[in-house]
């Protein structure tokens, strides 16, 4: 391995060398230049860090050889990134994508985002996503040709967010989501019940924090932008294709926290903001669609998602949103030229007359592709 | 509906945490092996090195020796908790010992006068490897998606 890691070390300065010298030989292109240039300066960084190594003279000693070799893997997997995301986005940049990263542009603008506004392609095989620390966005290829999914955009965006101003977002709500965990531990051993409860508690604290809390922040920004639009996005979501609305429960686990439990993170943000009308009308569309399906709640489901922590996380998003200078959907301004009402204003047709719906949104979106400087 | 989105926020929080690690721990392996000149702006680096490493044994020491998960936030946004779900798994015989190993350690290494030994750096190693070991979980993941 002595030998072995700095022939590995060199293979990836070439590599990173590679990736530099493609992203500097693209054309000149305003839309994804910022990008180009920050995987350019990502995989130039990695270069200089791993030639630094290479340099080291204590380079082989074997008691750094351990952490040597930790640190190739950090590097070759961030390599692997930029190769893997920002340059295939700016490389492969299609007219698709422009038509969606004008509409985040103009967005970002209208709601007065704090940071560069994403890049965005239209070429996911799962559904929207993000990878927020090189702010690019990902969509199903038809997005372009439709208003009612884009509220999903403006979750990926509260990833970017919370990514960036995860203080200002969260407050101390770490503290409060642990001390919800002592209690029910507490609970558990007052109650005598089985010890294996208490593992399960741990579990459930870990998904919380490393991985629920994120998707619950950004569906309450996308909620605080965007409005019960996001609500009925959700509900649209999962009528096509969510696998159950009670997984997982405790002893359970996934990425995603529950599409209930999220519903009601939803409904929350619009109470804090002064629209429980409108958190009714969603959650009432929300309990029709459980009574359709039929499925019954699981055991152990109501600790997994206390509504007092989902409203106090509500409370702190909302805050932070308004810390943060964004401005909420409750001050958008005309659909005809404002993003965020014209989406709220398609899923208002869209319920109240979805016979007309499609004309209507064909219609809208050929004006919204020629307000943005490209044609329908 | 993509896990994308949520591991690479994961996979962010596991790297910064390994590439901390590690560039401390080289630096402070560097010291012991007498592999850095000497000068204030060294031993100031080694100084720094031993206190982020300090901090992150004793949040790790933290999250890991409540009953419950975590009880003071500050150590659990330090490190993720995959990483404690590990080291309580791998540990699972000797907890009890592992924490006041840790808790030691942490001692040591913020005190510039207390010298390292071997066995607190076979430690910090053990550490390094399961962070590093739980980050490369989360990259397979997020590539795989």
């Amino acid at each position: 391995m002595e030998e072995f890691l700095p022939g590995l070390l060199r293979q990836l300065a070439r590599r990173c060398a590679s990736l530099r010298d493609r992203l500097a030989a693209l054309p000149a292109d305003p839309e994804v230049r910022d990008h180009a240039i920050g995987a350019y300066q990502a995989v130039e960084t990695i270069r200089r860090e791993v030639e630094q190594l290479l340099a080291d003279p204590s380079l082989g000693v074997l008691a750094l050889l351990p952490n040597h070799l930790q640190l190739y893997k950090r590097w070759s997997e961030l390599a692997m990134l930029v190769e893997s995301y920002p340059l295939p986005f700016v490389e492969r940049f299609a007219d698709p994508d422009r038509r969606l990263t004008r509409l985040a542009r103009r967005l970002t603008q209208q709601v007065a985002w704090p940071h560069a506004p994403p890049l965005v392609a239209a070429f996911s095989t799962q559904y929207y996503w993000t990878l927020a620390a090189f702010d690019l966005v990902c969509t199903p290829a038809a997005e372009t040709m439709t208003l009612l999914g884009l509220p999903d955009l403006c979750h990926e965006l509260g990833h970017i967010l919370l990514l960036r101003d995860e203080v200002v977002l969260l407050g101390d709500f770490l503290q409060e989501l642990i001390s919800y965990v002592d209690a029910e531990q507490r609970r558990v051993a007052a109650q005598q019940r089985p010890r294996e409860y208490m593992a399960l508690y741990d579990h459930l604290f870990v998904q919380w924090r490393d991985r629920w809390l994120r998707e619950f922040v950004s569906d309450m920004v996308a909620t605080f932008l965007v409005g019960p639009a996001f609500g009925w996005q959700h509900v649209r979501l999962c009528a096509g294709q969510s696998q159950s609305a009670f997984h997982p429960t405790l002893g359970e686990g996934a990425e995603h926290p529950a599409d209930e439990a999220r519903l009601r993170g939803i409904v929350a943000v619009l109470a804090v903001m002064g629209q429980g009308d409108a958190g009714t009308a969603v959650a009432d569309l929300w309990q029709h669609f459980l009574r359709v399906k039929g499925e019954p709640v699981a055991p152990d489901y109501g600790v997994c998602y206390p509504p007092t922590l989902l409203e106090s996380l509500a409370g702190r998003v909302v805050a932070g949103c308004r810390t943060l200078g964004l401005r909420g959907f409750d001050a958008a301004g005309d659909p005809a030229d404002d993003v965020v009402a014209l989406i709220n204003e398609a899923w208002r047709r869209f319920l109240s007359d979805p016979a007309a719906f499609a004309a209507w949104e064909s219609l809208r979106i050929d004006e919204l592709w020629r307000a943005l400087g490209l044609p329908p | 509906m993509s896990d994308v989105s949520v591991l690479s926020h994961e996979y962010k929080a596991s790297s910064e945490l390994s590439r901390a690690i590690n560039h401390a721990l080289i630096l402070v392996k560097k010291q012991q092996l007498g592999l850095l000149g000497a000068g204030p702006a060294t031993d100031e680096a080694v100084v720094r090195a031993r206190r982020d490493l300090s901090e992150i044994v004793a949040a790790v020491a933290v999250l890991l020796g409540a009953e419950t998960p975590a009880r003071e936030a500050a150590a659990a946004s330090r490190v993720p908790g995959v990483l404690v779900a590990r080291l309580r798994s791998e540990r699972r015989g000797d907890l009890d010992w592992y924490l006041e190993d840790l808790t030691r350690l942490a001692g040591v290494l913020a005190d510039p006068a207390r010298a390292v030994s071997a066995d607190d750096l076979a430690l910090l190693d053990q550490l390094a490897a399961a962070a590093d070991a739980e980050t490369s979980a989360v990259f397979r993941k997020l590539m795989r998606t």
